[in-house]
């Protein structure tokens, strides 16, 4: 098992050092000088995402935060049902129920008669704002007030920190319930007044307009975390600000005459900014998880908007005959929780010296390609390309279409790689890239009406291009 | 006594930082209540179709349309005086508070008895083994623990114990003849009840489990990164350099890292007691928890503020404690 993750990793390094080298080259570009001033810089970061290689827990988390993060952005799209839509079918139905149009529901229906696969799609999107938007609101204000307290120390500090007392005396729930109970009238009325911001957020949860009416209780819940969620950075902050405070560069800022919001802002909190990484990485699996808490409780979101631990207190009165209104929605709260906590863990490892060291060194840098390029433009426009057909068009052979090509060519140029045909693996994979775009072309003509519009003019542009490129590269050669 | 030199002025200084803490508790938990947007005395008189004289008449004796200071000032006088009453319940709030609180207590002291049994072992395992299966299965506990929905993990728990093998029940709270020490289990084994043990046990054992299968894996993790951080000082390679066997150098490292670990768990308890809110609501348990969630759901902000102000409470005093033992075990803080 070990050797088996070490050859993967080693690839995986190839990947990651190659994404660093175009990071770093697009600095370059930007600014010249730039690669020659943060050499050191570079191979940090590529130290660092060899020993995230290393780590399997870390990369599953990963894995599963993109999965999460994915499903949340193109969820309310790709959903095969529309949650507005309450007792279409017979509540509670198991799961691989056929209805009798013969459809499968994979996860069967829910308490209101509806798809619960869908209710989840949706669901995520709901979890993934209110997680973003509990950190966006609560971290900038934490960070604000840890810096100005550590910095300035003295009373400022003592006033600051009594009122982080106070507030971290609350278990997070207890006092996230008694604000979300509280709040929602107020809350109500701000978004009445304010329509510009209930639009906004109709189009973040990706609603029905005419529900807007029921984001009151959902900001209430957002506000109430946020409010029990500050003073965790006001204290991480100020812990890690204090130290830095002491150092040399602090010092040598001050005795340039440079503000003390410069100093704050420009030089104490670049530093702090690993520690804070990882805080916040594993915080959004804790307030995912205490925001389905309060929906279960009955705050939050109220139905028909679907939330996923709504969807598990409804199920609560059919427990355990009906299993799987339960066991369904909470695994997946439980497999985004796991994944936030896992790649927190994985990115704390990577941040700390101790562990980085022990990875070895051999880091070389390797000239950039114009094929490199095409190739991550091939990467953009393949992701580009599924997302197209599958949320703007909702076109499933289209999509099939789409990965076909890339399976075949994958399995053509794995074949010539062998036989040492292709020597050169970027132009092998730039080749590659041509030909998928070509076959995409050429076989949009099957396609339905509707598909070969906007994808197939960017593919002929791209496709024109780098035909050309590479018979230049060719002649070079 | 010499040895504990500025303890008193140490206390002072803490007593001063302690006193402005609570005040901001019970500030902040009024002012939570006191800006409920709804009208409470509607609600309590009976909801939108009380009589106004009667919405009137309660909104006088909750001195509902007084300023902000002088309710609060009335509701702290009650408070501290003992005599406060939830107007959904007529109940004193404070009594009702201490009935939930026995029980709460009860499932506290079992949850922290069970994460200690299974995370402090655990935790010096993994530490002693550092870097292999055993210690990366510790780690992956602790990430399961923190990302475990406690209301799904106590639906599959409950199928499994209630369902399945039937070996717990659901439905009451028993409770021995006479109450001693306050601890259901110990006053039923004192008395000999062990009947009513038998019915405590298979009541109390999950929801506290749950609880602790939460939280072990963290302990654990904890106790690791402690133990470690004592293993690699250099009083511990001293006594290995000295010759003495492993067994006694670890007992060395262990005797250190439990300070730490103490606290850890006093903080722990201290949440536990301000009721398990999820666990208690599950398993219908008569605890803090819940009946702060029927509070919640019956608008009853009298109680909501007392629960709030109790648990708020219960934390600033561990810590207090917490600091104090600190000064009485390490002299470089009361400096």
């Amino acid at each position: 098992m070990g050797v088996i993750w070490i050859k993967i990793a080693k690839r995986l390094d190839k990947f990651t050092d190659k994404i660093i080298d175009i990071y770093a080259a697009l600095r370059e570009f930007i600014s010249p000088g730039w690669k020659t001033k943060n050499r050191s810089k570079v191979s940090e970061l590529k130290l660092m995402l060899r020993a995230f290689n290393r780590s399997p827990l870390a990369w599953t988390g990963l894995t599963l935060v993109l999965l999460f993060i994915i499903i949340g952005i193109i969820g309310p799209y790709v959903a095969p049902e529309p949650y507005w839509e309450v007792y279409v079918y017979p509540k509670n139905m198991p799961p691989g129920w056929v209805d009798s149009n013969g459809v499968v529901h994979l996860f069967g229906t829910d308490y209101y008669g509806r798809d619960l696969l869908s209710m989840i799609l949706w669901g995520a999107r709901i979890s993934l704002v209110i997680g973003l938007a509990v950190i966006a609101l609560g971290v900038p204000l934490g960070i604000i007030l840890g810096l100005v307290a550590a910095y300035y120390g003295g009373k400022v500090d003592e006033v600051i920190m009594r009122i982080v007392d106070v507030f971290y005396s609350f278990p997070a729930l207890v006092l996230a319930i008694a604000l979300s109970a509280t709040l929602p009238s107020r809350i109500d009325i701000l978004l009445r007044e304010v329509p510009i911001l209930k639009d906004f957020l109709v189009l973040l949860f990706g609603i029905r307009p005419e529900h807007g009416g029921y984001l009151a209780t959902t900001v209430s819940i957002i506000v109430a975390m946020a409010v029990v969620w500050w003073p965790v950075y006001t204290r991480l902050l100020r812990a890690v600000a204090l130290s830095e405070r002491e150092k040399v560069y602090v010092e040598a800022a001050k005795a340039l005459g440079l503000s003390d919001r410069t100093i704050m802002f420009k030089h104490i909190l670049p530093n702090t900014s690993s520690v804070l990484l990882v805080t916040i990485t594993i915080d959004l699996g804790s307030i995912i998880i205490l925001e389905a808490a309060l929906s279960f409780l009955g705050l939050g979101p109220q139905p028909p908007l679907p939330e996923i631990g709504r969807l598990i207190s409804d199920g609560r009165a059919y427990w355990p005959e009906k299993w799987w209104l339960i066991i369904i929605p909470g695994a997946f709260l439980f497999i985004v929780g796991l994944g936030w906590n896992l790649l927190g863990d994985g990115l704390r490892d990577i941040f700390d010296p101790k562990t980085r060291r022990s990875i070895e060194f051999g880091i070389k840098e390797r000239p950039i390609m114009v094929h490199d390029i095409i190739g991550l433009l091939g990467d953009i426009a393949i992701i580009a390309g599924f997302l197209t057909a599958g949320i703007v068009y909702r076109d499933a052979p289209g999509m099939v279409i789409l990965f076909a090509p890339l399976v075949l060519l994958y399995v053509v140029w794995k074949g010539l790689n062998t036989v040492r045909f292709l020597s050169r693996h970027y132009v092998g994979y730039a080749l590659g890239l041509i030909a998928y775009l070509w076959l995409i072309t050429a076989l949009a003509k099957f396609l339905p009406s509707t598909y070969p519009s906007g994808l197939i003019v960017l593919c002929g542009v791209v496709l024109k291009m780098s035909s050309e490129e590479i018979g230049k590269r060719r002649g070079v050669k | 006594m010499i040895q504990l030199a500025g303890l008193g002025r140490y206390l002072v200084r803490r007593a001063i930082t302690f006193i402005p803490t609570i005040i901001g508790i019970t500030l902040l938990t009024f002012t939570i209540a006191f800006y409920t947007p709804a009208d409470p005395a509607r609600a309590w008189a009976g909801g939108q179709k009380a009589r106004p004289e009667v919405v009137e008449q309660v909104r006088k004796m909750y001195h509902l349309d007084e300023p902000f200071w002088t309710q609060y000032y009335f509701f702290m006088r009650h408070i501290l005086s003992g005599s406060i009453y939830s107007p959904v319940t007529h109940n004193n709030i404070i009594v009702e508070w201490m009935q939930g609180f026995i029980v709460t207590a009860n499932i506290a002291v079992l949850a922290t008895f069970f994460t200690i049994i299974l995370g402090i072992p655990l935790g010096i395992i993994a530490a002693l083994r550092k870097d292999t299966a055993i210690d990366n299965a510790v780690r992956l506990l602790a990430l399961i623990g923190y990302s475990t929905p406690s209301f799904w993990i106590a639906y599959i728990f409950v199928w499994i114990f209630y369902d399945v093998l039937r070996w717990i029940t659901l439905v009451g709270v028993p409770i021995p003849s006479r109450i001693i020490t306050g601890l259901f289990v110990i006053d039923a084994i004192i008395l000999g009840e062990f009947n009513i043990l038998d019915a405590i046990v298979s009541r109390l054992l999950l929801p506290s489990f749950i609880l602790a299968f939460i939280s072990f894996g963290g302990l654990a993790r904890y106790v690791r990164n402690t133990m470690l951080d004592v293993l690699s000082s250099d009083y511990i390679l001293y006594a290995h350099a000295r010759g003495l066997p492993p067994f006694r150098v670890w007992k060395h490292a262990l005797k250190n890292s439990l300070i730490p670990v103490v606290t850890v768990i006093l903080f722990m308890f201290a949440g536990l007691l301000s009721g398990a809110i999820i666990t208690e609501t599950v398993f219908q348990l008569p605890g803090i928890g819940y009946k702060y969630v029927l509070a919640i759901n019956n608008f009853d902000i009298p109680s909501i503020i007392l629960y709030t102000l109790m648990t708020g409470l219960f934390i600033v005093i561990t810590s207090l404690l917490v600091d104090i033992l600190y000064a009485i075990i390490d002299p470089r803080i009361r400096l």
